[in-house]
């Protein structure tokens, strides 16, 4: 079945299940009572599971790309410690600066 | 002060405002996204909810079997499920759109110069006693503040650069799974409304029985679009414009304005539909 006869069956399904809804099973006999709840439970199911079937295939799409946006996340986690990690370093030196200093000089 | 200290401040001072354009656009998309997500969010458990109010109310209308109970209820239990993995997925996306807000305000610039400064006052003390004029350890500070910014700018366009795909794949995804659910709610609205017309409007109107203020306030409601329906328009048309946004803003033409405009509406609705299912 392809991407249009799929699409036309589940646009049918729900249609059924929504002509089915409408009957107010208080007019029918109750033989017809009877076909009508076993019919609109049949076709609610089938509207179930077009529908989880659906959104299944798209959260197996998403988990795919999980991975990628986890791994852009922890990236970008990288980027900004070393970026506050290059003003550590320099806050530091600026500090011992007068110790690098001395040594500097002793070994002039 | 010497020419060159000047012509640097002066070039520090004016490349800066190039400097922060990707930084401007990272605060802009990472705001609009963080807002996207919880609309998603919002649609995912509203999809949920309608899914298990509209079976708990159908359920009795079925034949009394085991069978039905088992399967329906089964049935409910994965879409339970499938929600909650695409919980996971949208707390990934905002996990993502975090960081870019942590890195695009993470500007050293100011505390870079603020230790330069503190690097330059000790060149000045003893031993090393260097003559640094005022004008000087200005220059050099703003000039260290700037390579700061330029550090950071340029670490923010990179990971616009580098995750520009993933995040519209990622966004493409979300908008598919938004359409799934909006049409989930479209469908079961729409039986409710029919059901409604037939019995409120059409068979007492067909009846000839005398139509008093329910009917027209049935009918009035039959013909107007129904609020949660209005709101998923939005929340698809909320989408549509972050897909656009995050296209844009690669080629460095945006607005989020708009988009964060278009969200907060829809956020506002969704809130509203969920207090009153709440309240019910």
């Amino acid at each position: 079945m392809n991407k249009e006869d799929y699409s036309a069956l589940r646009k049918a399904v729900e249609d059924t299940f929504t002509s089915l809804y409408v009957i107010d099973a208080g007019s029918l006999t109750p033989s017809q009572r009877q076909t009508h709840q076993e019919a609109l439970a049949a076709a609610y199911l089938a509207v179930i599971r077009l529908e989880n079937k659906k959104f299944s295939e798209l959260t197996a799409q998403a988990q795919q790309k999980l991975d990628s946006l986890r791994s852009s996340a922890i990236a970008m986690q990288e980027q900004l410690a070393g970026l506050k990690k290059a003003t550590q370093t320099l806050e530091i030196v600026g500090g011992m600066l007068d110790v690098l200093a001395t040594i500097a000089k002793i070994l002039a | 002060m010497k020419t060159s200290v000047l012509v640097t401040t002066i070039l520090a001072f004016a490349l800066s405002g190039c400097v922060t354009v990707p930084i401007e656009r990272a605060q802009g998309v990472s705001a609009s996204g963080k807002q996207y997500v919880e609309t998603l969010k919002k649609v995912n458990d509203l999809a949920l909810d309608e899914s298990i109010q509209f079976s708990a109310n159908l359920l009795p209308e079925l034949p009394r079997t085991d069978a039905i109970l088992m399967s329906t209820t089964d049935d409910i239990k994965q879409r339970a499920q499938l929600i909650g993995q695409a919980h996971a997925y949208y707390d990934a996306l905002a996990t993502y759109f975090a960081e870019l807000e942590a890195l695009a305000n993470g500007d050293q610039s100011e505390s870079t110069a603020t230790a330069l400064s503190k690097v330059a006052d000790s060149l000045k003390a003893q031993p090393v006693a260097l003559e640094l004029s005022d004008e000087k350890k200005k220059a050099l500070t703003g000039l260290a503040g700037f390579v700061a910014k330029e550090v950071h700018a340029a670490a923010v366009e990179k990971a616009l650069v580098r995750d520009a795909d993933t995040v519209a794949q990622a966004l493409a995804v979300s908008e598919q799974m938004l359409d799934e659910q909006i049409r989930w709610i479209s469908v079961r609205e729409k039986a409710e409304r029919e059901r409604k017309f037939d019995r409120g409007v059409k068979t007492p109107f067909i009846s000839k029985k005398e139509l008093g203020s329910d009917w027209k306030n049935s009918w009035s409601s039959y013909v107007r679009t129904a609020p949660v329906i209005a709101l998923l328009i939005d929340a698809k048309k909320a989408s549509t414009e972050m897909q656009k946004s995050w296209v844009n803003i690669l080629r460095a033409q945006y607005s989020h304005a708009e988009t964060l405009a278009a969200l907060k509406k829809v956020k506002e609705g969704l809130e509203a539909i969920s207090a009153l299912h709440n309240a019910k």
